[in-house]
């Protein structure tokens, strides 16, 4: 889905990866903003993120196009534990108001950046759409598709299931007071729904998957790297 | 703020005002192309012989819930009508940290619309109703 | 199957329900309730012989509610089914004075 060697404009053959992708060093976000606006994509499109749990850390994207609708998406990875990023709103103005969005959503500071809430109100502790947000209606609202079919006792030597977007209460919830706090990523695992699975196997996947995506990150860095050297 | 009503028959038996919010507004406006017969009637002249149905339409989020309430507690003898799922429970964003389950946790309601949206037929059986009760 | 494809409201053919619970759990806004309990089934071939096997049981449904002030009326759970036991029934399910009044169990989902 995605294009490859992004800083050269190769697309691959699905049309839906025709559009140019970089990825940026958050230290010149907003010098290689610039740079693609003053080499002629002027329309600030749209500017958005992703949670990339396991992985701790938050991906960027802005989209732009120019005056004949060729897009490019430049992006940015920046840590999930600090996420601090310069505003852009120098280099775009409308840009300011995704800003705000992701400000509100993700809890992104952006530096020289608008600070007010756009969306949630000033009351509002938390940050919707990182994976490890809970919906806390589902979790405390009985789930009609916990029952097993039949008797209960019937049931007994089944796993527990849970459905999307609530986390087993072990990993959150109700969790044991003595238990260290559940880290993002277990609870972004832990909700995505099914029979409740055995502490170790999930331990275990998380780590491989960390694994392969930090070596996916590294490779297409040594190449994106490459390619502007 | 300025809340007008429509004489949905012409004839006026039903004053309707509309607070159209998401989505299942566009069913309304379906169905007052198709049945609305009378004109704009302001607040000021609705008498206590009026019939007079608030119909919500769409998703009531908590941002909005405070002029929602403001347009029903201003329109006199105001039957409200939960049109669609969101304005009756939630709908499927019951779960949602910033949406009201429903009208109903505000104000009394005289018709609740199930639907995801109700067609525009729908509205006219809630009127029978309110119309007959 | 379905009539016309309409997404109306909802049939429960209750001979086909398995209580299998897979239309509650696919809901995404959780609005289908079922309970079930387990019966031994006296016409199974093997309860009949009387061979000495474990009893052969069948799962039979108690409740089956749906709450139309939440349905999306996607139809995901006519989908699921994996024995058929819901269809589009075409007519829309009609506005009522109370949200109560709006939960149909097995009777008025027939």
């Amino acid at each position: 889905m995605l294009s490859t060697r992004s800083s050269r404009g190769e697309t691959s053959l699905n049309k839906d990866s025709m559009t140019t992708k970089s990825i940026i060093e958050p230290t010149e976000w907003v010098d290689r903003a610039r740079a693609a606006r003053e080499a002629g994509y002027t329309f600030f499109d749209w500017l958005d993120c992703v949670d990339e749990l396991p992985v701790e850390q938050f991906r960027v994207v802005l989209g732009l196009q120019d005056a004949t609708a060729v897009p490019l998406q430049l992006e940015c990875r920046i840590p999930r534990q600090e996420p601090v990023l310069d505003s852009l709103r120098e280099v775009f103005a409308g840009a300011a108001w995704a800003e705000r969005e992701l400000a509100d959503l993700f809890g992104i500071r952006f530096r020289g950046g608008d600070p007010r809430r756009v969306l949630l109100p000033d009351s509002y502790a938390g940050y919707p759409l990182r994976k490890d947000e809970i919906l806390g209606a589902r979790a405390v609202t009985g789930w009609p598709g916990a029952k097993e079919p039949g008797d209960e006792a019937a049931a007994a030597g089944r796993r527990r299931m849970v459905p999307p977007g609530v986390p087993d209460p072990e990993v959150w919830g109700d969790r044991a007071a003595d238990a260290a706090p559940a880290s993002p990523a277990e609870v972004a695992a832990s909700a995505a729904g099914g029979r409740v699975r055995r502490a170790r196997a999930d331990r275990a996947r998380g780590e491989r998957a960390r694994g392969d995506r930090a070596r996916e990150d590294r490779a297409r860095e040594d190449r994106a790297r490459e390619d502007r050297g | 703020m300025t809340v007008r009503c429509v004489d949905w028959y012409g004839n006026r038996s039903l004053l309707v005002v509309d607070i159209a919010l998401t989505c299942c507004a566009l069913e309304v406006e379906a169905a007052a192309g198709r049945a609305v017969r009378g004109e704009v009637v302001e607040l000021a002249e609705v008498t206590a012989q009026d019939r007079v149905a608030v119909v919500v339409s769409g998703t009531v989020t908590d941002a909005v819930l405070p002029l929602v309430r403001e347009i029903i507690e201003a329109v006199p003898q105001a039957q409200v009508v939960a049109f669609g799922a969101c304005a009756s429970s939630g709908g499927p964003y019951w779960d949602s940290y910033v949406v009201t389950k429903g009208i109903g946790q505000v104000c009394e309601v005289a018709a609740y619309v199930p639907g995801c949206p109700p067609p525009p037929e729908a509205l006219e059986h809630a009127f029978h109703e309110i119309l007959q009760g | 199957m379905t009539a016309d494809g309409t997404h109306g409201k909802i049939r429960l053919i209750e001979e086909n329900c398995t209580s299998c619970m897979i239309c509650a759990r696919e809901c995404p806004v959780w609005c289908i309730q079922i309970d079930s309990h387990t019966e031994v089934d006296p016409t199974a071939p093997a309860q009949q012989t009387g061979r000495g096997m474990r009893p052969r049981t069948r799962n039979v449904l108690d409740r089956f509610v749906i709450d139309w002030s939440l349905c999306m009326y996607c139809g995901i759970c006519v989908e699921e089914c994996p024995f058929d036991a819901l269809e589009w029934n075409g007519a829309h399910v009609a506005p009522r004075p109370s949200l109560d009044a709006l939960s149909f169990g097995i009777d008025e989902l027939a």
